[in-house]
């Protein structure tokens, strides 16, 4: 039975604010990768925040480590320095088209940290051809920095399809 | 302007909530059925939940317990939906993501009706290809856990590759 005390309707109207500015957060990861807006992409990440992606086997040996660490599924980039080291020769448009779309996320809010998982689909122009390149899950930790804003504390990328050759990358 | 009424807040505050629910529901749905974790997508529907898959002019790719009707197949109930998602196909076997896109919610006090795009994506000749796309018709009932179930899901298939690999196990 819901809490319809004004202190009960006001803790599940703050869930669902959290729910939505954790959303927010990740769409803004998508747009600004495929904008090529650096600086704004690693802002989606807490300062000691992590992105480790986990390669299909056949990428993994050609996977751009960066300032990164090499491990058995992929390459795992902590802290902004190595978010922006990474994201700097990540593809950028113009020379490269693309949309990351996130979809079906999955978000459990517990005070102040958050968990979730949600599917990612990349959409390239390949040769003048719209074409799916890459498709995976995100395994996210989050956590509140303040009022309404939402970070992303750890993204693991599971790249489970991909495009053969260049492309086909998180 | 005039003071907000609790109880017309606390209405629409169970709204969103419901709305919420009912999408969490289609997503675990998404989720499970792509890393076959059977309970979890059986949860998804009530006791007496119907899965009604239209095929259009396409045969059946498969029956497992359901029953044939013009249209396609309807499967009824925890036995023979459990006979369903047991043969459908998972990873490492095969590889693909059921996308739900634009949920469109219509509330009824302790009822709603969706209607929501589905594209499934798959790893077809070693690399990424829409599989399939679609649309799901769902009723759905609140249950007295505060989640929402599926009562009746009619799974319309719009366009299928021809040219892939069967969508279920063969011995399904």
């Amino acid at each position: 039975m819901s809490d319809t005390t004004i202190a009960g309707a006001l803790s599940r109207l703050e869930k669902l604010e959290a729910e939505r500015d954790i959303v927010h957060t990740l769409y803004a990861y998508s747009h600004h990768l495929d904008l090529g807006q650096d600086e704004k992409w690693a802002d989606c990440f807490t300062e000691d925040g992590v992105i480790d992606i986990h390669y299909l086997p056949e990428k993994l040996p050609v996977a751009r480590v960066a300032e990164g660490t090499r491990h058995a599924k992929g390459i795992r980039h902590k802290g902004r320095r190595q978010l922006l080291a990474f994201v700097a020769g990540h593809d950028h448009p113009p020379a490269h088209v693309f949309k990351h779309l996130m979809i079906e996320p999955r978000i459990t809010v517990d005070g102040d940290t958050g968990t979730g998982t949600a599917y990612l689909v990349r959409v390239d122009d390949v040769g003048g051809v719209p074409r799916i390149t890459s498709f995976g899950r995100y395994v996210d930790r989050y956590r509140r920095v303040g009022p309404g804003e939402w970070r992303i504390e750890e993204r693991v990328v599971e790249l489970e399809g991909a495009f053969p050759g260049p492309r086909g990358n998180a | 302007m005039a003071e907000p009424d609790l109880h017309a807040l606390l209405t629409r505050l169970e709204q969103l909530e419901s709305e919420r629910e009912i999408v969490r529901t289609i997503n675990q749905f998404g989720h499970t059925i792509d890393y076959g974790l059977e309970a979890e997508w059986l949860d998804c529907f009530l006791p007496d939940g119907e899965l009604d898959v239209i095929y259009g002019d396409r045969p059946p790719s498969r029956m497992a317990l359901g029953t044939r009707h013009a249209r396609g197949v309807l499967h009824r109930g925890t036995e023979q939906l459990a006979a369903w998602i047991a043969g459908h196909t998972r990873p490492p076997v095969r590889i693909h993501k059921h996308l739900y896109i634009e949920p469109r919610i219509k509330l009824e006090g302790e009822t709603a009706t969706s209607i929501t795009y589905m594209t499934r994506v798959d790893v077809i000749g070693g690399q990424p290809e829409v599989y399939a796309f679609g649309r799901y018709h769902d009723e759905w009932s609140r249950c007295d856990d505060g989640r929402w179930r599926i009562k009746r899901r009619r799974i319309e298939i719009e366009g299928q590759r021809d040219d892939a690999p069967p969508p279920y196990a063969p011995n399904a």
